[in-house]
C-alpha cells in the first residue's frame, strides 16, 4: 500500500480513539475559569467596584492581589451602567462581561425546562421584543444595511456577519444566526452533510441554495440551513416564519 | 451579566429541544471526543493527549469570548493550538518519555495499535515532523495551510514533510 494512503488509514483508525474520563469536561471548565480568574481578579474588583460604588476605592478592593490589571484600558471605554435600551451597546461591552463573571458566579448548567420557553439563543428568543433584545447585551453592533423595516446586528457568538440577529420593529427577533460549532437538536451543524440534514429532518424543503425546516413552537419559525460547494451544511439560522424583515 | 459561563438552552414548546449551546462548557463536551483522538495521533499516547487537550482547552477557555470574537472556528483554533503547544512544550517531555509508563489496563486496542510498525515510525519523529504529517494527513491541511497553523514558513513545511516521509519510507523498508 501506498505509505499516503497507510498514513490515512491509520489516522481514520478506530484504535486512535481514547476514552474520555468522566468528569474531565467539568475540571476543564474550572480550570479555564480559574485561569481566567487569575488574569483578572483586579480588572474584575476593578469593575465591581466602578459598578456597584460609582468607582471608588478601587485600590483596597483590588489590593490583595499583585497582579497587573490586564485590560484595564478598556474601563476608559466601558459604557455607563446602562439601564435603557435605546442605543445598541459597543463592542467593547463584551470585555464587560467576561470580567464581570469572574466577580458573580452562577451554578453551571441551570437551564429552563420550561415548554413554553420560545425558541431561541442563549438570552435571545425568537419574538422577543426590539427593546430587550437591545437590552440583553448580546448585539454587539448594528449594520448600515437595512432588511426592509428591520435592521442587522452582529452578535457576540457570531460578530462576523452583520446581520447575525436581525429585529424587526413589529415582530422583534426576527433571525438568530448560530456560531459555527452550535448544533440543533438533532445535531445537525455546520459540516453537517446534505444527507444527515435530510435524515435528520424529513421536512427539508429547498431555499435558495439551502434549505428550511418548518418547526413547531410558537411563534411559527424554522430552520434555515445554508449548503456549500461540497453538500455541506455551511451555516444555520433560526428564523420567524411571519415577519417583515427581508430575510435573503 | 452571567451568561458567559451558563449552558445556554431553550426548549421548544411541543417538547423537542431545540437545544443550541454558545458556552464554552458545551463546547468541551461536544469536542472532547474528537480532540482526543487528534491529540493522540499527535502526541502518540493516550496519556499525552489527554494532558495536551486539558491544558490547551483550559488556555482557550480562559480567553473564550476573545476566541469567540476572533471570528475563527473555535474547533479548528483549538487544534492548531494543540498541534503547536505539543510542537513546542511537549518536545522534551516526550523525549523523555519515549519508551513511556503505558496503562496497561484500559488500553487494549491501543496496546495493538502500538505494535503496527507505521505508528511506531511515526511515534519515533521529531514532534514537529509529525505535527506536520499529522496535520497533512489527519486534518487534510495544505502546506500554506499547515506553515500558518506552526506559523513557520512553506518551505519548513515542505522539508519536514519529506524528511517524516523518508524517514517512514526507511523505517518501514527495514521492519
Amino acid at each position: 500500500m501506498d505509505l499516503d494512503d497507510e498514513l490515512r488509514r491509520l489516522f481514520h483508525d478506530d484504535r486512535l480513539d481514547v476514552a474520555v474520563k468522566p468528569g474531565i469536561d467539568e475540571e476543564i471548565v474550572g480550570g479555564a475559569r480559574r485561569i481566567r480568574r487569575r488574569r483578572n481578579a483586579v480588572t474584575g474588583a476593578f469593575v465591581f467596584a466602578v459598578f456597584a460604588a460609582g468607582g471608588f476605592a478601587v485600590a483596597n478592593i483590588g489590593g490583595s492581589q499583585s497582579l497587573p490589571p490586564a485590560e484595564s484600558g478598556t474601563l476608559t471605554t466601558t459604557p455607563p451602567t446602562s439601564s435603557s435600551a435605546s442605543v445598541p451597546p459597543p463592542v467593547i461591552i463584551t470585555q464587560t462581561h467576561t470580567v464581570t463573571v469572574t466577580v458573580e458566579e452562577p451554578p453551571a448548567g441551570n437551564a429552563p425546562n420550561s415548554n413554553n420557553v420560545p425558541a431561541g439563543y442563549g438570552k435571545l428568543k425568537l419574538g422577543m421584543s426590539q427593546a430587550d433584545a437591545l437590552a440583553s447585551g448580546v448585539l454587539v453592533q448594528p449594520s448600515n444595511t437595512a432588511l426592509g423595516p428591520c435592521a442587522g446586528y452582529r452578535s457576540e457568538s457570531v460578530p462576523a456577519d452583520e446581520a447575525a440577529v436581525v429585529l424587526s420593529p413589529s415582530h422583534g427577533v426576527a433571525r438568530i444566526r448560530l456560531p459555527g460549532f452550535a448544533k440543533t437538536s438533532a445535531a445537525i451543524g455546520a459540516g453537517s452533510t446534505v444527507a444527515e440534514l435530510k435524515a435528520k429532518y424529513p421536512a427539508a424543503v429547498p431555499q435558495g441554495s439551502g434549505f428550511a425546516v418548518d418547526m413547531p413552537g410558537e411563534p411559527a419559525w424554522r430552520y434555515v440551513f445554508s449548503v456549500d460547494g461540497a453538500q455541506k451544511i455551511s451555516g444555520v439560522r433560526m428564523e420567524l416564519k411571519n415577519s417583515d424583515c427581508t430575510l435573503s | 451579566m452571567t451568561a458567559v459561563l451558563h449552558a445556554e438552552w431553550t426548549v421548544e414548546r411541543g417538547g423537542e429541544r431545540a437545544e443550541i449551546v454558545g458556552d464554552f462548557a458545551e463546547f468541551v463536551r461536544m469536542s472532547l471526543p474528537g480532540l482526543l483522538r487528534y491529540g493522540h495521533a499527535l502526541t502518540g499516547n493516550p496519556h499525552d493527549a489527554a494532558d495536551l487537550v486539558q491544558s490547551v482547552l483550559e488556555k482557550v477557555g480562559s480567553r473564550w469570548q476573545s476566541v469567540l470574537g476572533k471570528g475563527d472556528e473555535p474547533l479548528a483554533y483549538v487544534r492548531r493550538a494543540m498541534a503547536n503547544t505539543h510542537v513546542s512544550v511537549w518536545r522534551r517531555r516526550r523525549k523523555e518519555n519515549l519508551v513511556s509508563d503505558f496503562p496497561e489496563t484500559a488500553f487494549h486496542d491501543v496496546n495493538r495499535l502500538e505494535h503496527e510498525p507505521l505508528w511506531q515510525a511515526l511515534r519515533d519523529l521529531p514532534p514537529r515532523q509529525r505535527a506536520v504529517v499529522v496535520l497533512r494527513f489527519y486534518e487534510g491541511l495544505s502546506e500554506a495551510e499547515i506553515a500558518a497553523a506552526l506559523g513557520v514558513s512553506k518551505g519548513t513545511v515542505k522539508s519536514q514533510n519529506s524528511k517524516a516521509m523518508a524517514t517512514l519510507r526507511t523505517k518501514l523498508g527495514r521492519d
